[in-house]
């Protein structure tokens, strides 16, 4: 289908020599992980078995391709073929020396891996119903495609600075996911022409984003364009030195919108300018057609059943597109091998993988379902569920995942075989898309999902494993929004939640158009009140069963996961205390609410009272994210929340990562035992509110105080070394205003002094920190911006134009343009010359039906009203 | 109307003009013309499309530029040989008016493609120099409703007609491809370079005229002139109900390419 690029044998044969390097120790690991990774290739978990990921553009390969590849997998004793997300292809399970004859075999079938991981163009991605679908504007694969082609045969495709997601949507619906890619497209008709509505910058994994409106409507042409200028884009700004910052929306958060735009633009002018690049489509090849089999009647209620749970009529009726569930999207050599074989009796275009990790056949003629029933049957596809047992995502998640904290597979098996026996109307589940991932990552595309759910670490006196609930994501042009944090769960609870959950819904569902939509009204607090249920963990000696993952033989630990990332970790450190500075704020205005309703309003508004300042709008920016980033401090369990601080705090916010070394030390590391120290102890006493909002204060100034000082270098030992640190490299270095001396200073003489009277400044302090860490840049320098003065006094445009010491016929031609734009009766006054000027422009307007009103002369020049005719 | 001043001032000879003014410059600013083969008739098409601001130019052509192209194909130089003939045009136009977007469709416009090329135009002008590509340009502008002008030259003759939806088209008028070589062309016939510049010129102001929306289009006639006694005449058509492609009862209902050669130029 896409093209594979000429200079992709060489590579297969030094990738191949590098092997034998690697093995004999003439290359280092990490020189030869640098080159294996972007060739498609990771280390599974289980050191020394690896899995190769082949490119399908938008989910696309042929039934002989698929053959092939199943042969592949079973001459090279590859465990499954695994289908990802990403609508790719994975053999899993293989020795690292068979994938250079992997590769080879693959490419012989017009199969690559290139790209397959590493700082890479990614597969790109394409709706899976493109092409046959009743809505589309047009079938977008083949743009998707082309657009392979062209990217994939540029070496600085693999070398960005980290991964770069293309997705293209075939309508509306957005169902391939464009705004939650690096780059998306969603097919547009205007004014008869094709082209896309393009997104920039979306991106799942951990601090998600909905991508930016890059072009409201781009004409096909201009395609490959925009991709290379995007590439461009992201080559050039995105953050080469902390992979956790690196993917392009962080360019967003780094410069802001507006400026990233504009990059982009400028990029894309002079890449517009070089030479012709068109994109060269072709359609799906036909081939000939083949001879069908004998059509086999498809009867019964089972037949039925399967009928309407898993087919459906195509744009041409004749047709029938076929959802084949597969289970966790792993697929064993044989059954894979009779599948292809089987559809190679109905032409090239019949495969499609789906984001939810199962294939959808499409163009089979309706006298052949029963042919495909009776197989999918006899090679125990698993037709007779309810689609809800088939449609859940997981990634693979720490069953084989270097940087899983969680088994999402297992935790899937184990919610599946729940529901499956549960007695639930699971058919009226059947499009609810639910996303389990192993860690904060997005493998499982958990921010995207109807609900989500993600792996994180709790923490009792010993940590256990847990996810994040996550739900009401909705797609679709202009509606896209991510799945936002709801509450969390332990991993044993997980499916005795959902059941409880799904009952509630189903009983609420007639309410309700779009599960987004119960979300909003009722379905997030469900959710809490569920959770309510199960916030009680036991402790290990009661309960020794909470304290193992689904799945696992051993008690939890986060022991040998991932590689370590110093510049990470910085970033881990300073969010600490970022997040503490936001909870203590958050708190403080909890502490207000209980206070009588006239005092209360005073507090609440402290934000505001700094209107016009910087913090203000800091400030504003925490309240508003309080509510979801941190919703167990709304309930005002405080308590429970300071237990788990340090581990969810970083998850949240340590960056996207396929290595998430802070998760190497989830003690919170022993650079934050001053937190543990100085923090903690106040939250678990319970005191006045008077004492506590003191105390919030002192801990504002600690935590805003210490925050950046590792940016200085500078790591404090003891409590006091934090106020003198942050004096001297901030305050004395002229980051900080002097007049925030006073309260470091009264901070570190005596914790216990009265700081309320202080709160406007420790306030404003908190501020400036966080306005300073914004401004950061990546050498970790802080640019101060200077104040922007937005008042631009527009005047609007008076119909009065001066037009004197404007030559004729140019005076002529200014008036025509500004009565273009007038009403007819509006007037318009013009200043003119005499001379030549007023012997011929009131005599051409009046010739083009305008109507001279009077013309009246004024020392040299003449004043002449015009009314447009 | 915004007009930049160096717009008003690079425009203004048109807006001047009763019949085009302001709101017509407009519409030159934004429509979107594709020049189907960038040589004879193409070069001048382009040269004065660009120079009256068409807002988007589209340039399609397969060859590069050779010696012999140097005579009437007026966009390219002689410091342009062996360049495409697609880049070689983009380069003259850029610098006649930088306001001009160019698309560079560079290869053969064949039926798989020329659905999905004239479909971001408004316009399209045939510059091609054989007869399935006319046949091909006619076809996919009929079924797509794209209007179209047809222009063709030989030693001292052209013609020239337009096609808007509704109306006569290419087909009604000549029906199929001749067979092969039983028409010369240019190469065998040989053609005087300055035609290529009076056909192309008519080709252009049929364009414009087009996106403005004013005056009488050659819709439903042909123009026809010979330059050697410098005659012009003009031919009224009228739509084919029995045509191929635009008739009751149309044969040709999906894009193919009419089986004939090319122009044997270079044999």
């Amino acid at each position: 289908m896409y093209t594979i690029p000429p200079q992709l044998k060489q590579e297969i044969n030094e990738y191949k020599r590098l092997i034998d390097d690697y093995r004999s120790g003439r290359v280092e690991p990490v020189k030869f992980k640098s080159i294996r990774v972007p060739m498609g290739i990771y280390e599974q978990r289980e050191n020394d078995t690896y899995m190769v990921r082949i490119r399908c553009t938008g989910g696309f390969i042929t039934p002989f391709q698929l053959r092939q590849t199943a042969r592949i997998a079973r001459e090279h004793n590859a465990g499954y073929i695994h289908i990802t997300t990403r609508q790719e292809l994975q053999l899993q399970d293989v020795a690292l020396e068979n994938t250079g004859k992997i590769l080879e075999q693959l490419h012989e079938n017009g199969l690559s891996s290139r790209g397959g991981g590493g700082n890479t163009v990614r597969n790109i991605m394409a709706s899976v119903d493109s092409g046959i679908s009743a809505d589309e504007p047009f079938d977008v694969l083949p743009y998707a495609v082309a657009l392979t082609d062209k990217l994939t045969a540029e070496p600085d495709s693999w070398l960005l600075p980290r991964k770069f997601k293309i997705s293209f949507s075939s309508s509306d619906r957005d169902n391939a996911y464009a705004a939650f890619n690096d780059l998306g497209f969603i097919a547009k008709i205007k004014d008869g022409e094709r082209g896309f509505k393009v997104y920039l910058g979306g991106s799942l994994g951990v601090k998600p984003m909905t991508g930016h409106v890059l072009f409201e409507f781009l004409p096909a042409y201009y395609l490959f364009y925009v991709a290379e200028a995007a590439k461009k884009l992201f080559s050039r700004y995105g953050n080469r030195r902390n992979r956790h910052r690196a993917r392009l929306r962080f360019v967003f958060y780094k410069y802001g919108k507006e400026k990233v735009i504009e990059y982009f633009h400028a990029i894309y002018s002079q890449v517009k300018t070089a030479s012709g690049q068109d994109l060269l489509l072709r359609d799906p090849v036909p081939g000939p057609a083949p001879a069908k089999p004998v059509p086999v009647l498809g009867e019964g209620p089972d037949y039925e059943l399967w009928k309407t749970r898993y087919v459906k009529q195509q744009r041409d009726p004749a047709l029938y597109s076929i959802l084949i569930p597969v289970s966790k999207g792993n697929l064993d050599a044989d059954r894979c091998e009779a599948l292809a074989m089987l559809l190679e009796n109905f032409g090239e275009d019949t495969i499609r993988f789906t984001m939810r990790q199962n294939i959808r056949l499409r163009n089979i003629p309706a006298p052949y379902l029963g042919n495909i029933h009776m197989f999918l049957k006899e090679t125990g596809f698993a037709t007779q569920k309810a689609n809800i047992l088939n449609s859940m995502v997981a990634c693979n998640g720490a069953d084989t995942c270097r940087l899983g904290i969680c088994q999402s597979k297992s935790a899937m098996e184990k919610i599946l075989a729940g529901l499956e026996n549960s007695g639930l109307d699971l058919d009226g589940l059947k499009d609810l898309n639910i996303n389990i991932s192993g860690c904060p990552n997005s493998c499982g595309q958990q921010s995207a999902a109807d609900l989500g759910f993600y792996g994180k670490v709790g923490r009792t006196d010993r940590i256990y494993p847990a996810y994040a609930i996550v739900a009401g994501a909705r797609s679709g042009d202009g509606i896209s929004r991510l799945a936002r944090h709801v509450d969390e769960i332990s991993a044993r609870d997980l499916p005795r939640f959902l059941k409880e959950f799904l009952e509630i819904y189903l009983s609420r569902k007639s309410k309700y158009d779009t599960f987004s939509g119960y979300i909003d009204s009722e379905g997030e607090n469900d959710i809490r009140r569920i959770c309510d249920k199960f916030r009680d963990i036991p402790g290990f000696d009661e309960d020794k069963n909470y304290y193992y993952d689904w799945g696992a033989d051993n008690i939890f630990s986060l022991s040998g996961r991932g590689d370590g990332q110093c510049s990470a970790g910085l970033f881990d450190m300073i969010d600490f205390d970022l997040q503490n500075i936001k909870r203590y704020i958050d708190e403080f205005n909890t502490i207000d609410h209980s206070l009588p309703a006239g005092k209360a309003r005073e507090e609440i508004n402290v934000a505001n009272s700094y209107a016009g300042s910087g913090f203000a709008f800091y400030g504003r920016k925490f309240f508003q994210n309080a509510g979801s980033v941190n919703p167990m401090q709304a309930n005002g369990d405080i308590g429970r929340w300071s237990n788990n601080d340090h581990t969810s705090g970083k998850n949240r916010d340590s960056g996207e990562s396929e290595s998430n070394d802070n998760l190497n030390s989830p003690e919170g590391s022993h650079d934050r035992s001053l937190a543990n120290e100085n923090g903690k102890n106040g939250y678990r006493q319970k005191e006045l509110p008077g004492s506590r909002e003191n105390e919030l204060l002192y801990q504002i100034i600690f935590s805003a105080s210490r925050m950046l000082l590792i940016t200085r270098g500078f790591e404090p030992k003891a409590t006091r070394e934090v106020f003198d640190g942050f004096s001297d490299k901030f305050i004395g270095a002229g980051l900080a205003d002097e007049k925030f001396r006073r309260v470091v200073t009264m901070a570190r003489d005596d914790k216990a002094a009265d700081f309320t009277k202080f709160r406007d400044s420790i306030f404003e302090l908190a501020g400036v920190v966080i306005q300073l860490y914004e401004n950061m840049d990546d050498s970790l320098q802080f640019n101060i911006p200077e104040k922007e003065n937005n008042e631009n006094s527009h005047s609007r445009p008076a119909m009065k134009k001066d037009y004197r010491s404007v030559a004729c016929p140019m005076n002529f031609v200014k008036t025509k343009i500004d009565l273009a734009a007038m009403k007819k009766g509006e007037l318009l006054e013009i200043l003119i010359d005499d001379g030549e000027p007023v012997e011929n422009v009131p005599g051409s307007v009046r010739s083009e039906g305008h109507r001279i009103i009077s013309q009246t002369k004024t020392d040299n020049y003449w004043s002449v009203l015009i009314e447009k005719g | 109307m915004n007009f930049t001043e160096n717009q008003i001032e690079r425009y203004s000879r048109h807006i001047i003009l009763q019949e085009v003014g302001p709101e017509g410059q407009k519409k030159i600013n934004n429509a979107k013309v594709l020049v189907a083969g960038v040589g004879g008739l193409g070069s001048p098409v382009a040269l004065y499309l660009a120079a009256a601001g068409v807002g988007t130019i589209g340039l399609a052509d397969n060859d590069v530029v050779d010696m012999t192209n140097l005579q009437r194909q007026v966009i390219h130089f002689t410091s342009d040989l062996d360049k495409h003939k697609v880049e070689s045009a983009a380069d003259k136009i850029s610098a006649l008016n930088p306001d001009v977007e160019i698309r560079m469709h560079k290869g053969f416009l064949n039926p798989e493609n020329i659905a999905g090329i004239i479909s971001g135009y408004d316009f399209i002008i045939d510059g091609t120099d054989n007869f399935p590509s006319k046949f091909l340009i006619n076809d996919a502008c009929v079924l797509n409703g794209k209007a179209f002008s047809h222009g063709g030259i030989l030693r001292f003759e052209g013609q020239t007609m337009t096609y808007t939806p509704g109306n006569t088209c290419y087909r009604c008028v000549f029906g199929y491809a001749p067979p092969k070589n039983a028409v010369p062309s240019c190469s065998q016939a040989g053609v005087l370079g300055s035609i290529a510049g009076m056909l192309g010129t008519i080709q252009a102001t049929e364009a414009i005229k087009y996106i403005i929306g004013k005056g009488r289009l050659l819709t439903n006639r042909m123009l026809t002139f010979n330059a050697f006694n410098m005659n012009f005449g003009e031919v009224n058509l009228s739509a084919n109900s029995d045509c191929p492609v635009c008739g009751s009862n149309p044969v040709i209902t999906k894009l193919e390419m009419d089986e004939q050669p090319v122009c044997d130029l270079k044999q």
